[in-house]
């Protein structure tokens, strides 16, 4: 068996690693050399570590093996969001008398903490300013920072508990000692016209093709009219003009008349006029376009503003 | 792994031809003509769609229908409807409701809520250990009340964007008693007599056969939605559990057909999802299966199963050695052996370990899940043990593996 035959020395770098990894409180999880992911907790608020709250029930972790004992058939998705661990605990708050479930997903990296995040915020949730960015809903607030995503709910309703979650929130942001990085490609979507809170980050299977992975996407509204722009990230120029390439062999594929490849625009863009209209470009290592628009044209608008903005 | 390797190549070589000779056991089901109506129906070149009833409902539903808990691609649930999948499940729950907007949008966009079935399911508080329901509501999970249905009910209606949807569940029952809730099952028949609901139903992914069976008896359930598949070491029952529905007129959907991802990931099994779909398909008392598809190539191939039902001799011997490999190596807490053991020891957490360890080489989660475990039933217990009487009903080496772990440990120590 291997497990005792050569590995007291690595075993025993790995460990620093992970402890080293646990104290500057984020980074990367840990990688075995052979091995899968190792997940590192989050450290939930002991008994009474938070004033006023006690701790209400023993807390839980899960990983990918036992996630879907936790939540079921969500869990094959936050797993291809790069689930990792998710901790997990009740309290009660002396004064309200109320409870709170507090959830620490970790996930594999910043922009799949957001990614799990977006996927989860409603159009009915109010933003806010906690973590990377925060929503709040009925009993319910989430926000993500570094490679967090937190969620916080409780079982009473009403302006109090909303007081409750928020200042439970801060303190649990407080603890996480990374605050992370701004996802920069979203800073390249046009503001104008941007609906509020619509970003996605979707990590695989962008446009229901396995090889478009990274893909970011914003909502927009210009004159009634709705707009979907994203962009997807490569490694390096040669692999966005293969994705596109095949992006452009898979629409001619379906329906060779509604595909044009605009080869004199700056950048080449593809165009679908089909049932589902389609507007891509191609712009160094990423592919950027637009999609759900009921005008083509109004999709051609949006995505040039796009590259504008990425070109400078 | 080495040894794992060794072993898959030394049976593919050597034993195969025993496996396609015996053929996969298929829940004492023939694999001959499906005996609920089925039809196959092609216009032009677009691929064939089988379709069969399901139970009492008289719902005619093509054999493949769509699992939507990912809302990140509107245009697959376009093509879906293309193809002629109008079969959607989701669940109240799913992304705080996000699963049940995109399909209420797309639907109001497009106009054919009369064409489309849509299934959803609620969860209630329940009590993990116990398996029964409880009062005490989670955050997540409110108690099971008429009152708390019928909360749930509403607002998926108005994400869903409809005043009905097709088929209620019941979310996740782990047990009989689960799925025969009284306060709840009346709650059911209400929102079906209020025409909220057109049928109801219950959904498992623990005790199948039992569950399935209660669900049955209790007469008032139209469907059930069950998890089933080749690696089940249970499929046998669960087959005959879904064979007893059938007959009874309650209409089956089977889900986690390709065995669950988590399955997949944990113990490198390869699965051939088309050969994984016949094979639910070869049982004919399944009306429907709901995998889950995010990629095109995913529907296209699923969707392709319907034009042609017949398990290969590969496909046989491909699910067969898939079948095998997890039994042979690793344990799939039954739990089974925990009452074997005098001392009362974790044996699957052990067990657990030793894969950690073994398949993986990762000596750190190995470890940790040894350290876990409370020291009276823990890894010190087998090491001071000279008699171990712990069985295996699938015949996993446990003392083998202990004294390995045991030496392992603390030869790092």
């Amino acid at each position: 068996m291997t497990f005792a035959a050569n590995r007291p020395i690595r075993h025993a770098v790995v460990i620093s690693i992970v402890m080293a990894c646990a104290a500057c409180g984020g980074g990367e999880p840990s990688q075995d050399e052979h091995g899968p992911t190792i997940a590192t907790g989050f450290d939930l608020p002991a008994d009474r570590e938070l004033p006023g709250w006690s701790l209400a029930t023993e807390p839980m972790h899960f990983e990918a093996d036992n996630l879907w004992e936790y939540i079921n058939g969500q869990a094959d998705f936050f797993i291809d969001y790069g689930f990792v661990r998710v901790d997990t605990a009740e309290y009660r708050n002396d004064q309200e008398s109320s409870s709170v479930v507090l959830e620490v997903y970790r996930m594999g990296r910043p922009q799949e903490a957001f990614g799990i995040f977006a996927a989860e915020r409603t159009p009915d949730d109010r933003p806010l300013e906690i973590g990377a960015q925060a929503y709040l809903g009925t009993n319910v607030l989430g926000f993500w920072q570094a490679e967090q995503y937190v969620k916080l709910t409780s079982f009473d309703e009403g302006a109090a508990v909303e007081q409750l979650l928020i200042g439970f929130a801060e303190e649990i942001s407080a603890r996480i000692p990374s605050q992370g990085q701004d996802l920069e490609p979203l800073f390249l979507f046009p503001e104008e016209d941007q609906v509020e809170a619509s970003a996605r980050f979707i990590p695989n299977n962008f446009l229901g093709q396995p090889y478009l992975t990274n893909a970011y996407r914003v909502d927009y509204i210009h004159d009634g009219q709705n707009v979907q722009l994203f962009l997807v990230e490569t490694g390096s120029p040669e692999e966005a003009q293969s994705h596109f390439k095949r992006l452009e062999e898979f629409h001619r594929g379906r329906d060779q008349a509604k595909v044009i490849l605009e080869t004199s625009e700056d950048p080449p863009t593809l165009i679908v006029d089909g049932p589902s209209k389609i507007v891509v470009f191609q712009l160094d290592h990423r592919l950027g376009g637009a999609i759900g628009m009921a005008s083509l044209e109004a999709g051609r608008v949006a995505a040039t503003a796009l590259a504008e903005n990425i070109s400078r | 792994m080495k040894n794992k390797e060794v072993s898959r190549r030394w049976f593919i070589g050597g034993a195969a031809t025993g496996v396609v000779s015996a053929g996969l056991e298929l829940s004492g089901c023939s694999r001959a003509v499906p005996q609920v109506a089925e039809a196959a129906e092609q216009e032009d070149s677009a691929p064939a769609i089988s379709y069969r009833v399901l139970g009492r409902t008289g719902l005619k539903i093509p054999l493949i229908s769509f699992g939507v808990m990912n809302s990140d691609n509107p245009d697959l649930l376009r093509r879906a409807f293309d193809l002629g999948l109008n079969h959607l499940d989701t669940a109240h729950l799913y992304l705080r409701g996000n699963s049940e907007r995109v399909i209420g949008e797309d639907i109001e966009g497009r106009g054919n809520r009369g064409s489309v079935y849509i299934a959803t399911k609620m969860r209630f508080a329940r009590d993990r250990d116990q398996k029964v329901f409880t009062n005490e509501a989670t955050a997540r999970e409110p108690a099971p009340t008429e009152e708390n249905l019928f909360q749930q009910l509403e607002t998926s209606l108005e994400r869903l964007r409809t005043d009905y949807v097709d088929i209620l569940y019941l979310h996740s029952c782990y047990s009989p008693a689960m799925a025969t809730f009284e306060p709840l099952m009346s709650a059911l028949v209400k929102a079906k007599e209020q025409g909220k609901v057109r049928f109801i139903g219950v959904s498992t992914h623990s005790d199948e056969p039992n569950v399935i069976r209660a669900a049955v008896e209790a007469g008032i359930y139209d469907v059930v939605l069950t998890s089933y598949n080749y690696l089940q070491d249970h499929k046998d029952a669960v087959g005959d559990a879904i064979a007893y529905a059938a007959g009874k007129g309650v209409g089956v959907v089977a889900m986690k057909t390709q065995g669950g991802k988590r399955l997949n990931q944990k113990e490198g099994v390869e699965i051939n999802h088309q050969a994984a779909l016949k094979w639910v398909f070869a049982n004919p008392h399944v009306c429907t299966a709901i995998p889950g598809m995010t990629t095109f190539d995913q529907m296209d191939s699923n969707v392709s199963v319907m034009g042609d039902l017949e398990l290969s001799e590969g496909e046989e011997r491909e699910l067969k050695l898939a079948s095998l490999l997890p039994g042979t190596y690793f344990c799939q807490s039954c739990r089974e052996c925990v009452p074997t053991c005098p001392e009362g020891v974790e044996i699957p957490s052990l067990m657990r370990a030793y894969m950690y360890a073994e398949a993986y080489g990762n000596t750190i989660q190995a470890e940790e899940t040894i350290d876990t475990l409370p020291e009276e039933r823990g890894l010190r217990v087998c090491a001071d043990c000279t008699s171990c009487q712990a069985r295996c009903r699938r015949d996993l080496p446990i003392s083998d593996r202990v004294r390995e772990l045991a030496r392992a440990r603390w030869s790092m120590a």
